[in-house]
């Protein structure tokens, strides 16, 4: 019966003991914000031609796309609602990157009503779906694979409110739900294609989560792209159990360094980020992955060993959010499954930032694939190696394309 | 603490009067801090809510109407509220012999998970209704009575202090849910067909009665959970067993010389606990989900400690404060999709309110409320003040 303040303690202790392994909530009472007050820096920020100026083609601001839209208007009382996966509409996460294009999609056409619900419990996914869909939006955005079912229900209950789920397969859709899915392998394809360009020692690492099928996509993207540019490299791979695990990332990081690895990829969440960090910090090259990790896991150029970090692979999910609200308010909304690859920019590399990575000397890359042929064709250089995921050669080699922006040559350092 | 002598003498005579109609009218009393601690904390979060910049009455009304806006709404609120007046009496109950039990959560994650293995078994379909649904709550109610039952017997037998083991086992079985119902080689409990990790639906016989077709569904595990606070105040305030529970309490020597088995006590109240939340698990799984996923009892188990600390672990009061703390989460959407206030507003005020009854000396103090008795959450102990 001694020291019930000592309990409550440790008890409080478990509660984020618990939220801490869970990996995805950040609901500390202590933290309050505006939701639309407070930004991170965005993608949108980040897809500002920088000095490599070869940018703009592979990374567009979603102000380009919003101009490509050719200034359609939300008719008046038009809705645009979202609920996000377990966190905040500012985690760095798809939530936020959802979240950016629903920003830039209200501004872009006009929309000036929108409502944010952050899901705090899976308990809650139904209800959060139904409270939004009671204000009869036009558009409902779902983030995460978690809530697709729900969002399956919801769609097939209210067929004039159009669904769109990030990150969400179905075997089947109703016309009104488009499922935001991602070509992984061709991320995976340019970030190999990038770490064997900048490989000295002709060994390069990628740090994976847990071995599901997304995962696998990744490394055995980065397997082909790095074999695309310099068949004789070698590749070490590592699946991970968790994804919550940077101590284990970071750990794999240094193995892979010991074993000659100059260039490390990090494609497995927390675990992979703790492996860039690891990597980028020992003085390895890093890739990150999902965003612009230069943002998330380097602090924006404050954490040590950003100067490292040569890119990442990023998936626009603002970009499928924006063009798929651009399809319901033009009216020409369809359902089924979008999928982001390199062909609609989708899938796409992030700037260099402070890494020393030039994109002056035509290199390896250039020879492997001139310019003007993936402009047109998106087929070049011979039948690239697809990998046991990248089936078809023609995605692998429009993911070429766009690593090879005539851009990627390391100068060293 | 209260110092009534250099009182505001209207405030005095304001809450005095409020006083006397919460006692006459409601029976109140012994709840006052907590009615306050709430008052207290609303008023609090308004000041937040309007620093940030939004109106607090916008923000308010929206949760309020979120909460008991319509039919369904309040329906849905009910709803959200039933599984925390098991995972409340999870620790209301062994509180009573001395026992802080962290478990909820784990005990909760378990009780799921056999209702669930249970419910999808294959020849439960062949049963009836009246067999079947029974027999998923009897599986999740022992499973959570096993899982609370573990750290009772390590409390008697190693001394393992039940804060710790707990904890632990929380971890223990959050983890192996996680890999049971996510692994799909081998597959244990997964349910290959789903794109999401979670075990195989349960049979349609073993699905408890719907009441309203509420977000979520209100079911008739309502009334499972709403008896079984009055069973547990039945056994503690009524049965031998209750006695024994709260002499072991009081003083583990006493109860030891007077012939009582200590050790039995102990591991039968923390069985009983995670009865409890096994309980409430079975009728999640059975009513609401239909399967088992292990989020959707995240931070349950945890919210039920604060449940029971703000009905001061009174069994009867935790329908109160179950329905108070459901309703706001269930609310709380609402709010932030109206007001565009954030939900962890609710959190704040929900952290407010338990500070305060924690630390009640301050409301005490600032309504005028004279103390009834020991607080059971002070720090300082039972045996330093005797």
């Amino acid at each position: 019966m001694q020291n019930r303040f000592l309990s409550i303690l440790a008890l409080l202790l478990g509660a984020v003991l618990v939220a801490a392994g869970c990996g995805n909530d950040d609901d500390s009472p202590a933290s309050v914000q505006a939701v639309d007050t407070q930004q991170a820096p965005t993608a949108t920020e980040a897809a500002t031609p920088d000095a490599s100026g070869t940018m703009s083609e592979a990374l567009i601001s979603l102000e380009e796309e919003c101009e490509a839209w050719g200034g359609i208007q939300a008719p008046d009382g038009f809705r645009a609602n979202m609920v996000t996966d377990i966190g905040k509409v500012d985690d760095g996460t798809f939530n936020e990157f959802a979240y950016e294009g629903l920003l830039a999609a209200a501004e872009c056409f006009g929309i000036d009503s929108t409502g944010v619900i952050e899901t705090a419990s899976e308990a809650d996914y139904t209800a959060n779906l139904s409270t939004s869909a009671s204000e009869d939006p036009d558009v409902l955005i779902t983030v995460g694979f978690l809530i697709g079912t729900d969002t399956l229900e919801a769609a097939l209950e209210n067929p004039d409110i159009n669904y769109i789920g990030v990150d969400q397969f179905q075997p089947e859709y109703p016309p009104n739900y488009v499922g935001v899915l991602f070509n992984e392998h061709e991320g995976g394809f340019i970030a190999g294609a990038l770490a064997a360009s900048l490989s000295e020692t002709g060994v390069v690492g990628v740090v994976g989560g847990v071995e599901i099928p997304p995962v696998v996509k990744f490394l055995n993207g980065y397997e082909a792209g790095a074999k695309y540019i310099n068949p004789d490299i070698q590749v070490l791979k590592v699946y991970n159990e968790s994804f919550g695990d940077p101590a284990k990332g970071a750990s794999d990081a240094q193995q892979f360094i010991g074993e000659g690895a100059d260039v490390v990829f990090g494609a497995g969440g927390p675990t992979g980020s703790g492996g860039i960090k690891a990597a980028a910090e020992a003085g390895a090259y890093a890739i990150g992955v999902d965003q612009d990790e230069y943002y998330t896991t380097f602090d924006g150029g404050d954490a040590p060993g950003s100067e490292n970090l040569a890119s990442s692979a990023i998936k626009r999910v603002d970009l499928s959010v924006f063009r798929n609200i651009a399809e319901a308010v033009q009216g020409t909304f369809s359902g089924g499954a979008y999928t982001l690859t390199v062909d609609n920019l989708g899938i796409t590399y992030a700037p260099f930032h402070d890494a020393d990575v030039s994109a002056e000397a035509a290199t390896r890359n250039n020879r492997a694939c001139p310019a003007r042929q993936r402009r047109r064709s998106r087929r070049c250089g011979s039948s690239p190696y697809a990998g046991g995921m990248a089936s078809s050669p023609r995605l692998a080699s429009s993911a070429a394309a766009v690593a090879i922006p005539g851009a990627i040559s390391a100068t060293h350092h | 603490m209260s110092r009534p002598g250099d009182a505001d003498s209207s405030i005095t005579r304001a809450s005095g009067h409020l006083h006397r109609f919460l006692t006459e009218a409601w029976r109140l009393q012994p709840l006052y801090v907590s009615l306050y601690a709430i008052l207290l904390s609303l008023l609090i979060g308004g000041v937040l809510i309007s620093l940030i910049g939004v109106n607090p009455l916008t923000a308010y009304w929206a949760l309020l109407r979120g909460m008991v806006g319509d039919g369904e709404r309040l329906a849905g609120s009910l709803a959200r509220s039933v599984p925390f007046i098991g995972s409340a009496l999870a620790l209301a109950l062994p509180f009573r012999a001395g026992l802080f039990n962290i478990g909820a959560e784990g005990q909760l994650l378990a009780g799921g998970l056999t209702a669930a293995y249970v419910g999808a078994l294959s020849w439960m379909s062949d049963l009836p209704g009246g067999i079947a649904i029974p027999l998923i709550i009897i599986a999740g109610t022992m499973g959570g009575a096993v899982w609370g039952g573990i750290p009772g017997v390590l409390r008697t037998k190693t001394g393992a202090h039940e804060v710790i083991s707990t904890i632990m086992l929380n971890s223990v079985v959050l983890f192996a849910a996680r890999w049971m119902v996510g692994s799909r080689d081998p597959v244990v409990l997964r349910d290959t067909e789903s794109t999401v990790p979670r075990t195989d639906p349960i049979s349609d016989t073993a699905v408890l009665p719907e009441l309203v077709d509420s977000q979520p569904v209100l079911h008739t595990g309502l009334f499972a959970l709403l008896g079984l606070c009055f069973v547990v105040a039945f056994m503690l305030n009524r049965t031998n067993f209750g006695f024994e529970i709260a002499t072991v309490g009081l003083n583990p020597h006493a109860a030891h010389y007077s012939g009582m088995n200590v050790n039995r006590v102990i591991v039968l109240a923390m069985a009983a606990a995670g009865a409890c939340a096994g309980l409430a698990a079975a009728s999640e799984i059975s009513g609401t989900n239909g399967h088992f996923q292990p989020g959707t009892f995240f931070l349950m188990g945890f919210d039920g400690i604060a449940i029971a600390l703000l009905a001061r672990t009174k069994p009867v009061a935790v329908i109160a404060a179950a329905l108070l703390w459901g309703s706001m989460l269930s609310g709380a959407p609402l709010m932030q999709q109206e007001a565009d206030m954030s939900i962890d507003v609710v959190r704040i005020i929900q952290a407010l309110v338990l500070l305060f009854v924690a630390a009640d000396a301050v409301v005490r103090y600032l309504f005028r409320v004279h103390e009834q008795g020991q607080s059971p959450f002070r720090a300082t102990s039972v045996e330093g003040a005797a």
